[in-house]
C-alpha cells in the first residue's frame, strides 16, 4: 500500500517520480539553485565548492534549455493558428463571427488537427502555418463528442505547393503520469505562437458535477461532448485560442489536444488524450465520422450506491438496443462479453463507455446483469450511434431557424416523430412572429400548403422556390405542432429587400452656417448693440453662394425682424425662423460687414436631404449597407461635383465586405468593371455580380485622400450549415 | 461605453416615466353627456396604425444589431382619401429624439418602420399603407393608404381650427390597443400655458399623453390643435454630452407633450402633400 505522500520523505518522493521526471527536476533544482547563487555571491565571498555548483548549474541549465528546445522544435513548425469565419443561428435569424483557435498538422497531405468548438459553425478557415504563410482549408470532418475535428489546408495555396509539410508525431499518452513536463503550443488570446510549460496534474480527470456523477457536459439542449474521454489535467497556461493546439512531452510527441481552461481554477488546463485524439482523426480523415456503436443506456459508478460490484444502468432510452434485449435502468452490469466490470468512481465512465461504442456497429455484446437477486444475461445488437443535433437554417423572408429533429433531439423533447423540422427561434416582427398565432420556438414544421415538409433539406429547396418564383404568394398554410397539438397559420412571405427611410418635409432655407453673436461676444468685439447671426460658412452649390453673403457677415434682421440671441440656446434660431418661411419665395437678410448695413435679398430654397433620408441599399450577399452622397457629405469631406459613388453606411460584423476590408465611411468608386455614380448604378452592378456569382469582386473604394483596392470574397453557398453552439462554458 | 449606456438607460427610464404618466386617470367628468357626445363624435376618425418597427443600433449602442417589433399606434384620417396624421415620436421618431439628447452617439440608431397597415372603424386586418412625409422638428408623420376605398373616410379638417386661452379645458380622444378592443377613450386637461419657443405652442396642464398625435378639442368639439412632443432644436443644444442631465430635467415637460396649434398642423401637412407628391 502506498504511503499518503505527506508522509514521504523527499528523497522518497524523488525516487517515486518517473525517470523523466526525475531528471528533469534535478535540472530544475540546480537551476534555482543556480538563479540564486550569484545574488549570494555578490555579498559573500565565493567558496570553491560554490563556484563548482555554479559551473554544475549553468551545464544543467544549458542542457534544459536544449531539451525543451529539441522538444519543442519537433512540433512547433506544424503549429497553425486558426481563423475561423462562423455563422451563428438564433433569435430566428443568422449572424455571421469571427473566432480564432489552434491546430497540429497530423499528415503531409494537410490535414490539420483541432477542436470541434474551434472549427463549429465554420464557414471558412484559414491557417496561418509557421513560416506565416495563410492558407484557406475545408473541414474534413467533425465529432462532437469528443470535441475533435479535422480541417485539410488547401495545398495549391501554399507559396511552393510542392513543398513538404511540417508534420507532428504522435506518443502515447497512455504513458503519461502525474508530474510528467509537457508544454502548450498555440496562439492564446489571437496572439502568434506561443509555447508555455507545465507539468501534468492528473491523467483522467473527468468533468462530472460532485452532485450528479453521471452528469455529461454538453455544448447546447441537445449536443453532448466529452463522453468517451478522460482529460489530461496539466498547469501549462492555456488561454482561449490555445485551443486545438498541442499538448507535447519533453520527447517532442504530440500527446494531447488543447481543449479547455478554467477562469476560476488558477493553472488548469485540459486536453484530450492522444491517444483518443490519434483515433478519432484517424476515422475521420477516412469516413469524415467517427463510426460508434450505440447501446441505448447510461451507466452510473456504484460509489454511493451501496453496491459492491458491477455497474449502475442509470437509465435505458425507449425502443434502443438495450431496452430490445431486456435491460431496465436499476439493473447492474457485473460482466460485458465474460469480463467482470466495475465502476466505483466517474472517472471510470468514459473508457466503458468508449469500449462500448467501440463495437462495430451491429455488434452482439453479452451483458451479464443482475436485477434484485437475480442475474441473468441479456444479448444487446448494437446499433449506430446518431448524431445529437440536426443541421440548422436560418428562413429569412420567413422569420426563423429551423432545425432537423433527431432522433435524441425527439426524445428529449418527447415528440412522437422525427420528420419536420423543429423551429428554433424566431424573429420578432418577422412574418413567422406576425401571423397569427405566430410561431414560437419548440414548435414543429409539418407542411406547407398541404405540402409535406419531412426534413431541413426538404424545407430548403421549398424556401428557395418560393421565395425565387415572380410572384410571391400573399400567405403560406403552415401546419405545426405546439406540444402534442396540431395547428395552422398563415405567414405572409416577406420580400427581403430594406425600404428607403421615410423623407423629412422639405422646408424653406439658406445655404449658410451661422453662431449667434450673443451679447458678451458683441460686446468684446466693440459692436455691443450688432447682436445677431455671423456666416461662418457659405455652402458651395447654393443660393446663397451665388448671393452677396460672405462669411464673415452678422445678419441682424431677417424680413425686417431683429435676430437677437440671447445664448447658446437660441443658436437655431435663424434657421427656426428661415424654415417657417415658403420654398421658392425671397427673403431680404439685413447684414453687418465692416460696420456697414446692408441688405442681401435670397431666394428660399428647400433644405437638402440629410444623410439619414439618403437612399440606400443593404445587400446580403456582400453584407453591406450604402447610401448616396448628400450635399452636406460632400461639404463636409470637402468632395467636388465630379467625385461620384456611394457611401458604405455600415458593414456587417465578419461579413464578407468587413473580411475584404470595406471600411463604413469609404466610398465605393468602382465595383469590378462598374463606375459607381449612385445608388441607381451600384443596384445595377450588384445583381449582376450576384447573377455571376464570381469567386471574388474587386471594390475600389476612397478613404480619405487614397484610393484603395479591396477584394472581397463572398460566400455564395446555400444558407444550411452544421449544428452546435456555444455553452458558454470557457473553451480553451 | 457605460456612460453612454447610463444615458441610454436613463431615456429609457424618461420613456417609462412617460408612459406611466399616460395612465394617470382623467379628472371626473363635469357633464356625463360632454365625454359621451365626445366619444361619438371625435371617434370615428380615429384609426389604428399597424407597423414593424425596424432599429438599427450601432456598436456604441451596445451593438444590438437588428431588432424589429410589432407596434401599433393610434393615428387620425385627416383626408377622406386616406391620409393619417399620427406622432411621428411613435413612429419611429424616437430615433431622432434620441439622437437630439445624446448628440452625435445618439446617431447610431435609426428606427424605420415597415410594413405599415391602417385599421379602420373595427377592422382587424388593416390595409397597406406607407409613411409618406415626416416632421421631426414638429413630431408629425403623415401615412397614405395605398389603395384607398371609394367611400369617403371619416375624418377631421384641420383647416377648420380656432384658438385657445389659457385655463380652458380642452379634450382629446384615443383607442387604446387590441388587448382592450382599441376601445376609445376621451382625456381631459386645460390649457396651463403658451410657449414661444422652440415654436408656438400649447401646454397642457394635465397628462394628455394618451393622445399623442391626435388632435385636441375644445369643450365645443372645436380642433385647437394636435398633441405632439417637442425637444429643443439640435442646433440650441450644448455639443456638450455631459448637458444631457441637465436636459433630463426639462424631460418631464418635453415628454408630458404639447399641443401643436392646427394652423401649423394644416401648413405642415401641406407641405407634406406637396412634397410626397413632388418624390
Amino acid at each position: 500500500m502506498r504511503k499518503p505522500a505527506a508522509m514521504y520523505r523527499p528523497a522518497e518522493v524523488y525516487r517515486s517520480m518517473p525517470h523523466s521526471s526525475r531528471s528533469l527536476r534535478s535540472l530544475m533544482i540546480f537551476v534555482l539553485a543556480a538563479a540564486s547563487a550569484p545574488a549570494v555571491g555578490r555579498a559573500q565571498q565565493i567558496r570553491p565548492e560554490a563556484s563548482a555548483d555554479v559551473e554544475k548549474a549553468n551545464q544543467l541549465r544549458q542542457d534544459l534549455r536544449a531539451m525543451i528546445s529539441l522538444a519543442r522544435d519537433r512540433v512547433f513548425p506544424a503549429l497553425v493558428n486558426i481563423k475561423v469565419i462562423t455563422v451563428e443561428y438564433f433569435d430566428g435569424k443568422e449572424e455571421k463571427g469571427q473566432s480564432v483557435g489552434s491546430g497540429t498538422i497530423i499528415s503531409r497531405e494537410g490535414h490539420v488537427l483541432t477542436n470541434y468548438h474551434v472549427a463549429r459553425k465554420g464557414r471558412k478557415f484559414k491557417c496561418t502555418l509557421a513560416d506565416k504563410q495563410e492558407v484557406s482549408a475545408a473541414l474534413v470532418g467533425e465529432d462532437p463528442l469528443t470535441d475533435l475535428a479535422v480541417l485539410k489546408l488547401e495545398l495549391s495555396e501554399l507559396k511552393d505547393p510542392g513543398m513538404e509539410l511540417p508534420v507532428a508525431e504522435f506518443g502515447d499518452s497512455g504513458e503519461l503520469q502525474i508530474g510528467d513536463t509537457v508544454m502548450a503550443m498555440g496562439s492564446p488570446w489571437a496572439l502568434s505562437r506561443s509555447v508555455t510549460l507545465g507539468i501534468v496534474s492528473n491523467t483522467e480527470r473527468v468533468l462530472a458535477a460532485e452532485e450528479d456523477d453521471a452528469g455529461e457536459m454538453r455544448f447546447d439542449r441537445d449536443q453532448r461532448t466529452g463522453i468517451f474521454n478522460r482529460w489530461i489535467q496539466h498547469d501549462a497556461a492555456i488561454n482561449p485560442g490555445n485551443s486545438g493546439g498541442p499538448l507535447v512531452n519533453l520527447k517532442g510527441e504530440f500527446i494531447g489536444v488543447n481543449t479547455r481552461g478554467t477562469f476560476f481554477g488558477g493553472d488548469m488546463g485540459f486536453a484530450i488524450p492522444g491517444n483518443v485524439a490519434r483515433a478519432v482523426a484517424a476515422d475521420l480523415v477516412e469516413h469524415r465520422e467517427v463510426p460508434r456503436s450505440w447501446l441505448g443506456l447510461s451507466l452510473k459508478p456504484i460509489k454511493k450506491s451501496g453496491l459492491k460490484e458491477g455497474v449502475l444502468v442509470n437509465s435505458i432510452v425507449e425502443g434502443g438496443p438495450a431496452e430490445a434485449a431486456g435491460l431496465k435502468a436499476g439493473d447492474v452490469i457485473l460482466q460485458i462479453d465474460g469480463a467482470a466490470v466495475t465502476v466505483w468512481f466517474p472517472e471510470e465512465v468514459p473508457p466503458l463507455l468508449k469500449r462500448l461504442a467501440d463495437y462495430p456497429i451491429g455488434s452482439t455484446v453479452e451483458v451479464t446483469y443482475q436485477r434484485q437477486s437475480d442475474t441473468q444475461v441479456a444479448r444487446i445488437v448494437t446499433d449506430r450511434l446518431k448524431k445529437d443535433r440536426g443541421d440548422e437554417a436560418a428562413f429569412r423572408s420567413w422569420g426563423f431557424v429551423g432545425v432537423d429533429i433527431t432522433e435524441q433531439m425527439a426524445r428529449d423533447r418527447r415528440l412522437e416523430r422525427t420528420d419536420g423540422v423543429l423551429v428554433d427561434s424566431v424573429r420578432s416582427g418577422s412574418p413567422a412572429q406576425l401571423a397569427e398565432p405566430a410561431l414560437a420556438s419548440g414548435d414543429v414544421l409539418h407542411s406547407i400548403d398541404g405540402v409535406p415538409v419531412d426534413h431541413l433539406a426538404g424545407l430548403i429547396e421549398r424556401y428557395d422556390g418560393i421565395m425565387d418564383a415572380e410572384e410571391l404568394p400573399e400567405y403560406l398554410l403552415f401546419e405545426f405542432d405546439r406540444l402534442g397539438k396540431s395547428h395552422l397559420t398563415l405567414i405572409k412571405p416577406k420580400p427581403d429587400k430594406d425600404e428607403d427611410p421615410p423623407r423629412e418635409v422639405a422646408k424653406a432655407w439658406i445655404g449658410v452656417a451661422v453662431q449667434p453673436v450673443v451679447q458678451k461676444l458683441a460686446e468684446h468685439l466693440g459692436r455691443p448693440d450688432e447682436l445677431g447671426f455671423r456666416i461662418t460658412r457659405v455652402y458651395p452649390r447654393t443660393l446663397a453662394a451665388d448671393s452677396d453673403l460672405k462669411v464673415g457677415d452678422t445678419i441682424v434682421k431677417l424680413d425686417g425682424e431683429p435676430l437677437r440671441p440671447r445664448g447658446m440656446q437660441d443658436a437655431g434660431m435663424f434657421h427656426r425662423k428661415v424654415r417657417k418661411l415658403e420654398i421658392d419665395d425671397s427673403a431680404t437678410l439685413t447684414i453687418l460687414r465692416a460696420g456697414a448695413e446692408r441688405e442681401v435679398a435670397i431666394k428660399l430654397e428647400r433644405t437638402r436631404i440629410t444623410p439619414e433620408e439618403a437612399r440606400r441599399d443593404h445587400n446580403r450577399d456582400f453584407e453591406i449597407i450604402v447610401r448616396d452622397i448628400t450635399f452636406f457629405d460632400r461639404d463636409e469631406r470637402r468632395w467636388d461635383d465630379d467625385i461620384r459613388g456611394v457611401i458604405v453606411s455600415d458593414v456587417e460584423r465578419a461579413g464578407w465586405a468587413q473580411l475584404g476590408g470595406v471600411r463604413p465611411d469609404d466610398l465605393i468608386l468602382r465595383i469590378d468593371e462598374f463606375e459607381i455614380g449612385d445608388i441607381g448604378d451600384y443596384r445595377t452592378a450588384m445583381e449582376t455580380i450576384t447573377q455571376r456569382k464570381p469567386e471574388r469582386a474587386v471594390f475600389v473604394v476612397l478613404r480619405g485622400a487614397s484610393t484603395h483596392f479591396q477584394y472581397v470574397e463572398p460566400d455564395w453557398s446555400p444558407s444550411a450549415a452544421g449544428a452546435g453552439s456555444s455553452d458558454g462554458n470557457h473553451e480553451e | 461605453m457605460g456612460h453612454l449606456g447610463g444615458r441610454a438607460t436613463m431615456f429609457v427610464a424618461a420613456m417609462c416615466w412617460w408612459s406611466l404618466g399616460a395612465l394617470v386617470p382623467v379628472s371626473a367628468a363635469d357633464d356625463k353627456d360632454e365625454f359621451a357626445r365626445f366619444l361619438r363624435d371625435k371617434e370615428p376618425p380615429l384609426v389604428t396604425v399597424k407597423f414593424v418597427l425596424k432599429v438599427k443600433m450601432g456598436g456604441a449602442m451596445g451593438g444590438m444589431g437588428d431588432q424589429e417589433s410589432d407596434t401599433e399606434i393610434t393615428g387620425v384620417m385627416i383626408d377622406p382619401k386616406g391620409v393619417v396624421l399620427c406622432s411621428n415620436t411613435q413612429l419611429g421618431g424616437f430615433a431622432a429624439m434620441m439622437k437630439k439628447f445624446m448628440g452625435r452617439m445618439g446617431g447610431e440608431i435609426t428606427a424605420t418602420p415597415t410594413d405599415v397597415k391602417v385599421l379602420v372603424g373595427d377592422d382587424v386586418d388593416g390595409v397597406e399603407a406607407e409613411l409618406i412625409a415626416r416632421d421631426t422638428e414638429l413630431d408629425l408623420a403623415w401615412v397614405r393608404i395605398k389603395t384607398p376605398r371609394t367611400e369617403p373616410y371619416a375624418h377631421v379638417d384641420l383647416g377648420e381650427a380656432v384658438k385657445a386661452s389659457i385655463g380652458e379645458r380642452v379634450f382629446a380622444v384615443h383607442r387604446m390597443d387590441k388587448y382592450f378592443a382599441r376601445s376609445a377613450v376621451v382625456a381631459e386637461g386645460r390649457i396651463g400655458g403658451k410657449t414661444s419657443k422652440p415654436r408656438d405652442l400649447y401646454v397642457p396642464a394635465a397628462a394628455l399623453a394618451p393622445a399623442m398625435g391626435l388632435p385636441v378639442y375644445t369643450a365645443e368639439g372645436q380642433v385647437i390643435g394636435v398633441m405632439v412632443m417637442q425637444a429643443p432644436d439640435e442646433e440650441d443644444v450644448d455639443a456638450d454630452s455631459m448637458a444631457m442631465f441637465g436636459r433630463m430635467s426639462n424631460m418631464q415637460e418635453m415628454m408630458g407633450g404639447f399641443i401643436l396649434p392646427a394652423e401649423t398642423v394644416d401648413k405642415a401637412t401641406r407641405r407634406a402633400m406637396e412634397s410626397a407628391e413632388g418624390d
